[in-house]
């Protein structure tokens, strides 16, 4: 009896992981399971201006606005999916209306304009688009800290930390903690 | 582990049966086994071994599907109650119910979340491990001030039970010498943080009626020769917990009592077995065993035994007392006054405050502490009530920097903000109430109607509400955290109260629907959770609860299993059983 619930919790721990998200170079070069191939060139961007290379890889390198992609279908409303599309077309739709190229076509200089104004109502902002590419931000946030190499070496990473210890010099790590209880 | 262990169909008679496999179960087991019974402990979900099937344990985030998060068409389809839970997530929801599997109504305007994790261990594995004596201000508190009916046991009734389950079990703390708040036999307390000491100071000289210790718990901090023995060593502080610990470092069913019972050979484990409800016989006036059905097949089979402990969580042992009807009995087993199902109590933990401490930049910690600070309830005898409700709350909470999480709706974009973001920011300090509740014949289980489970078992009908009293406690406390942590000096202190929008069952102390009393027309269980209609059957899970009092139960359930084990046992050799 046991080996059987066993066995069944395996084979469910087995597809879980099959369907896990595991991020690939190309997802801008076709349509994501939400966004369109269009869109998904737009977020990669975005990751890329929000999150960009320094001595850890940028979001896009790590392919966040693939995850994103993902985890919108996967653990978000259908309202907040949508949400999602708004935020990237006016991000677009504003780029055009500036700088008269769509936004993917911008420099990183003029990318990063673009969305320090969507975060400062500026531009032709509204309050609303700054709260939607608020939460579209979260979730790069969300998505770089929790890949790997996010979690590990943009953060310091304690999988067994051996116990507790109340008071050590922040220096002697340096960096916030990667490896959380809940996330 | 040993494969012998399980069985399915048996026709021999136990000298014990032990329903349920979590805190109370297993100790149940434990006690008997070790005392030369043969004892067969009957679950109604799966097997879980030890370490084995810990199955998400030490995995990164970047390796679950969704980062942790729940699938949404999941959540939604099987988990509508438990997501509801705090530890419920991606790593954990295996040991959560499913909740198509268990449905349950609730009384129109009332609501009550009930957390399930019915598998071997229980909510053992799922606990928050904090563990508190009474103190003889709770067990005196139902009689002073006319709430609830008087517990027939004092603090020096159990005092000798705790240290026995303690020493087992291993409990991490310090010696606080508080009346309200009895020391237990203590591995070493979890360590502070700098700006917690300095706050325990400030509190100290502002408040010096409401002490902060550091919250006990059932870990090994420095396990002893008997932990060690167990197969278990030190806590690793990782506060992962429940995914399970391989280190054994935390008590549960699986780390502590299920390998000392199953040491001795008297053991024997039913899983899979749901229970139907007890077999009676009316001329012995004797419980004679279970009616059980397959949890996979829905086949029915029977276990028998001379003594039956129900250890199957409050509502869990409600319902399978509701459901054993008799001539004798036609409103459930053992419930000739009538209470059985009534005074359903959880704690009220919905008010609280945060707020930002400055300085400390230079400082950091190691780990992650399953524990945090802790504030026992400072109201805890009649003469220090607020005058408009009765009784108290502790105040639990701790200290942290923050992190990336919750910055990512800041303002920042590039390269400064993804350097920002990899720093530890602010030291945040935060204080939770968690009050007690009080025991209202209105709040009660029944069974329902019609309504049945998969099994054919009749559904539980909750009608549970809060009352004013929690109301009132909870504003209360809203208030008093906050002032605490602004007379201490911290800045944008925020503070919530979230009675309104959170029913009972969310802090899973769910208590008191078979409570024990000295009245047999009041009270199902006497002073030793034998129920007072029939000798062989004990109660010894939070069903038997007078009141809630104000600390976590689980170490309580502990001491009063042992206690009602070491009777029964007596009591048979006494030939009284």
């Amino acid at each position: 009896m046991s080996g059987s619930a066993v066995a069944q919790l395996t084979a469910g721990n087995a597809l879980a992981v099959a369907l896990s998200y595991e991020s690939r170079k190309d997802s801008v070069a076709k349509a994501g399971k939400l966004f369109s191939q269009y869109q998904m060139e737009i977020l990669a961007d975005v990751c890329n201006v929000i999150l960009p290379k320094t001595n850890t890889p940028s979001a896009a390198e790590l392919d966040v606005h693939g995850f994103i992609d993902h985890q919108l279908v996967s653990c978000y409303s259908k309202a907040q999916q949508a949400q999602g599309k708004v935020i990237l077309n006016r991000i677009d739709q504003l780029s055009q209306t500036h700088f008269s190229m769509a936004f993917s076509q911008l420099s990183f200089e003029q990318q990063t304009q673009v969305l320090i104004a969507a975060e400062q109502q500026d531009l032709g902002f509204t309050a609303n688009d700054e709260k939607l590419f608020k939460g579209l931000k979260s979730l790069v946030v969300f998505g770089f800290f929790t890949t790997e190499i996010g979690a590990t070496q943009a953060l310091s990473y304690q999988a067994v930390p051996g116990g507790f210890k109340g008071s050590i010099p922040y220096d002697s790590v340096g960096k916030s903690y990667g490896s959380l209880a809940y996330y | 582990m040993n494969e012998g262990l399980y069985i399915n169909e048996t026709t021999d008679e136990y000298d014990a049966l032990v329903i349920g496999s979590g805190i109370s179960g297993g100790w149940a087991a434990k006690e008997f086994c070790e005392r030369g019974f043969k004892t067969l402990m009957v679950e109604r979900g799966r097997v879980v071994e030890h370490q084995k099937d810990y199955i998400t344990e030490g995995k990164g985030v970047w390796q679950y599907p969704n980062r942790m998060k729940v699938d949404n068409l999941l959540a939604d389809e099987q988990h509508k109650v438990q997501k509801l839970c705090y530890a419920f997530h991606d790593g954990t929801k295996h040991f959560f119910g499913n909740d198509k599997d268990y449905p349950y109504s609730t009384e129109k305007g009332s609501g009550f979340s009930w957390i399930r994790a019915n598998q071997l261990g229980g909510k053992s594995l799922l606990w928050h491990r904090q563990s508190y004596r009474f103190s003889d201000f709770d067990f005196n508190a139902n009689k002073l001030d006319g709430h609830g009916n008087d517990w027939p046991i004092r603090y020096k009734d159990l005092a000798s039970w705790y240290l026995h389950v303690e020493k087992h079990a291993g409990i991490s703390g310090n010696y606080d010498n508080l009346a309200q708040l009895p020391d237990s036999d203590f591995l070493p307390p979890f360590e502070w943080t700098k700006p917690e000491l300095a706050l325990q100071e400030k509190f100290s000289t502002l408040f010096p009626e409401r002490p902060m210790v550091m919250g006990r718990t059932a870990h090994l901090t420095k396990p002893s020769k008997l932990h060690i023995s167990q197969g278990r060593v030190q806590c690793q502080a990782r506060n992962e917990c429940q995914k399970g610990c391989s280190f054994g470092a935390y008590f549960s069913t699986q780390s502590s009592t299920l390998p000392a019972a199953a040491k001795t050979g008297n053991l024997h484990i039913a899983p899979n077995s749901v229970v139907h409800s007890l077999i009676y016989d009316e001329h012995t006036n004797r419980v004679k065993g279970v009616r059980v059905i397959d949890n996979d097949n829905l086949t029915t089979r029977e276990y028998f035994a001379k003594v039956v402990f129900l250890c199957a969580s409050t509502l869990g042992s409600t319902q399978i007392m509701l459901n054993s009807k008799s001539k004798k009995f036609p409103n459930g087993i053992a419930n000739s006054s009538g209470v059985l199902g009534h005074y359903l109590m959880d704690h009220v933990y919905n008010a609280g405050a945060t707020g930002r401490i400055e300085g400390y930049h230079d400082e950091f910690y190691s780990g992650r502490r399953p524990t945090g600070a802790y504030i026992p309830n400072f109201q805890f005898e009649p003469s220090k009530y607020k005058k408009h409700y009765k009784r108290g709350y502790a105040l639990s909470g701790g200290a942290n920097r923050s992190n990336w999480q919750g910055r990512g709706s800041l303002d920042g974009i590039g390269a400064n903000f993804k350097q920002q973001l990899t720093q530890a920011g602010d030291w945040y300090f935060g204080l939770h109430a968690q009050g007690e509740m009080l025991p209202r014949f209105e709040n009660q289980v029944s069974l329902h109607a019609s309504k049945k489970d998969k099994w054919g078992i009749p559904q539980l009908h909750i009608n549970c509400q809060w009352s004013n009293n929690e109301k009132l406690m909870m504003e209360d406390a809203e208030h008093t955290a906050k002032d605490m942590l602004e007379q201490a000096g911290l800045k944008e202190v925020q503070s919530y109260n979230s009675i309104d929008s959170n029913s009972p069952g969310l802090a899973i102390h769910e208590v008191g629907t078979a409570r024990m009393g000295k009245d047999p027309k009041s009270s199902v269980l006497n002073a030793y959770n034998q129920t007072h209609d029939i000798p062989n059957l004990f109660i010894t899970d939070g069903s038997s609860f007078c009141s809630s009092a104000v600390v976590n139960p689980s170490l309580t359930f502990m001491a009063l299993t042992v206690r009602a084990v070491d009777y029964a046992v007596q009591e048979m050799k006494n030939k009284r059983i």
